[in-house]
Parts: C-alpha cells; structure tokens; sequence
C-alpha cells in the first residue's frame, strides 16, 4: 500500500524535466549540394551562400535515451544552386520546378543525441521540394568546435522521382541524367544571442 | 522537266534515309567522347525535353535525304567526276546554300554557343557528304 502511494505521489507531484530550448542561427557558411551524373558527364551543382537568417531551436530533453528534437528549419532558394555550366543550371532550376515552387524547405526534426564533436548520429530530416514533402532518415556528423558554434553534416541518395520530378531529357532520350542524386549539406549553426 | 525513275528514287531515299538515322545515332554518340563540354549543352532548357515530339528527331534523317535527293536528282548533271568529288560538291553546295544562313538565323535567335553552332554545321556537312555518295553510287 505505501509502495503504490509512493508511485502515485511521484507521478503527480514530481515536476516534469521540460527539454532545455536553445535558439540557434543558420549560418551563411550552409552548404548544400546536389551531385549527379548525365550520359556525357557528371554535375554538381552547389549553393554558394546560405542568404536567408532563419533560426532553428534545439530541444534538449534530460532523458539520455530521447534524441534531440527540433523546431524550425531552412528555406533554400533552388535559384542558390549553381551547377557551374549555365545551360545545366538553367536546367536545374527547370527540373526542380523553381518558377512554380521557388525555395526547398529543410526542417530538421530530431538528431540522435551527441556529445562531442565528429560523433555520427542518425537523424530525420524533412524535405519539401517541388511541392512534395518527404521524410528521410541520414547519417549526421556533428561538428561542435566551440560551445557557440555547431552543425550538421550529411549525405544521402535520393532520387528526382521521390519529389515526382523528370530529370533531364533530352534529344530524344540521346542525351539525359540519370534518376539518382546525392544530396550533400553542411548545415552551420551559431548560438542566438 | 526531269524523268523521275521512281523504282531508283525509291532505293535511294531509303538506303539515304538509313545511312543518316545510324551516322545521326554514330555522331552524337562520338561527340559525347569528343566534345562532352558543347554535348552538355543539349541539357539547356532551349532545346525541349524528350516526350510526344521524338519522332520529328528520329523522322529528320527522311525529311533531309528527301530535300537532298530532289535537289540532286535536279541539278546532278552539274556535278562531274568521281562519285566522291560529286558527293563533296554537293554537300559544299547544301553547307553553304542552306546550312550557313538558317545556322545564322538560328545562332541569333537562340541561345547556344558558336561552338554548338559549328558542330551542327560541321554535322549537315557529313550528312549531305553521305547522302550524296548514296545517290551519286546508285546514279553510276
């Protein structure tokens, strides 16, 4: 009997751990890249700057076995992408619908908890590109060089079909890219404040 | 007016016809090797994606060999000597009658590069080479 109201004085009087919030700024160095092959050569194609100031917030829950979980994420405009050929790049942003839908939109959900730097963590990302969102999980390499500086590094195979995207075709079907990408990032992070 | 011998006509334009389709297939794939920087150009958003319109491509190697063949069956009396020579003559005549103008026209329009430009140029050159050795063969 006093076991049981030991259990039910803990469960409703011990003040629930809240997660810890941390307001964190997408740093302009974000990189992301998109690599592919065509039957006459392969492409890269690479955002140079990451030009918008959005934030994320990093929930930090006390219990180890609960990865971290996030709120917010970025937008990436398709017109950053430059795949150092203009006729590609042009390309690209046809292929990837940029007049219709112009930014892709990355919000991190959770990350495996991590506690030093270069530690691979698995995490689930969620992508809207082309007005299709999809949920994927990656491989993160988590870089914490200094307390107030952070990020996320990734890569992972997907292909133009996941977003219902064509890739390019041409002359006939004589010259064209393959299905499959490897999408690259390397999402920077400051502290806020 | 000219006497057509259509039997011959016929045989030509086929043989014509065939020779350009595997040379058009043959070419793009060497200038993949060749040139893979001007090849990527065909990406560009100028040029349409494959789909409903593929058999204008596939069908240009017959549309070329006709146009070729009445100009050759027309004027062939002004072409003499060996079936090579006659064959270079023509392609020069169709390089500089027609190729040379339309790849103006085309290079100020639209927006490829000069080195695109010469290889279509060099490409419509082989083309009639090859379409002028088949008829001058058959017409020997």
């Amino acid at each position: 009997m006093s076991n049981l109201l030991f259990i039910l004085f803990h469960l409703f009087f011990t003040p629930e751990s809240k997660p810890v919030a941390e307001r964190w700024i997408i740093d302009k160095n974000s990189v992301f890249t998109i690599e592919g092959k065509s039957n006459v050569a392969p492409f890269k194609c690479q955002t140079v700057q990451y030009l918008n100031r959005d934030t994320i917030t990093i929930f930090r829950d006390n219990n180890p076995n609960t990865a971290f979980t996030f709120g917010g994420g970025l937008k990436v405009m398709i017109r950053w992408f430059d795949c150092e050929q203009q006729v590609m790049t042009k390309e690209m942003w046809r292929t990837l619908r940029e007049k219709e839908k112009p930014e892709m939109k990355i919000n991190l959900i959770q990350v495996g908890r991590f506690k030093k730097s270069g530690e691979k963590v698995l995490g689930v990302v969620e992508v809207e590109l082309a007005g299709v969102t999809k949920r994927f999980e990656i491989l993160f390499e988590v870089g914490n060089p200094s307390p107030n500086n952070l990020s996320f590094s990734g890569i992972r195979k997907l292909s133009f079909s996941d977003f219902r995207l064509k890739p390019p075709n041409k002359l006939a079907g004589l010259i064209k890219v393959e299905e499959d990408i490897m999408v690259k990032f390397k999402i920077s992070l400051r502290a806020a404040g | 007016m000219f006497k057509l011998h259509w039997k011959k006509v016929l045989i030509s334009l086929a043989i014509s016809s065939i020779a350009l389709l595997v040379m058009s297939f043959v070419m793009l794939k060497l200038s993949i090797y060749l040139f893979p920087g001007v090849t990527m150009e065909y990406l560009s958003p100028v040029f349409r994606p494959a789909g409903r319109m593929d058999w204008l491509y596939y069908g240009h190697p017959i549309v070329i060999s006709i146009a070729l063949l009445w100009f050759w069956e027309r004027y062939k009396e002004i072409f003499t000597g060996p079936c090579l020579l006659r064959a270079f003559e023509v392609a020069l005549v169709y390089g500089i009658v027609a190729l040379i103008p339309v790849l103006w026209l085309t290079f100020s329009a639209i927006d490829v590069s000069v080195r695109m430009i010469l290889t279509w140029l060099l490409y419509g050159f082989i083309q009639a080479f090859v379409a002028g050795f088949v008829f001058a063969k058959l017409d020997c």
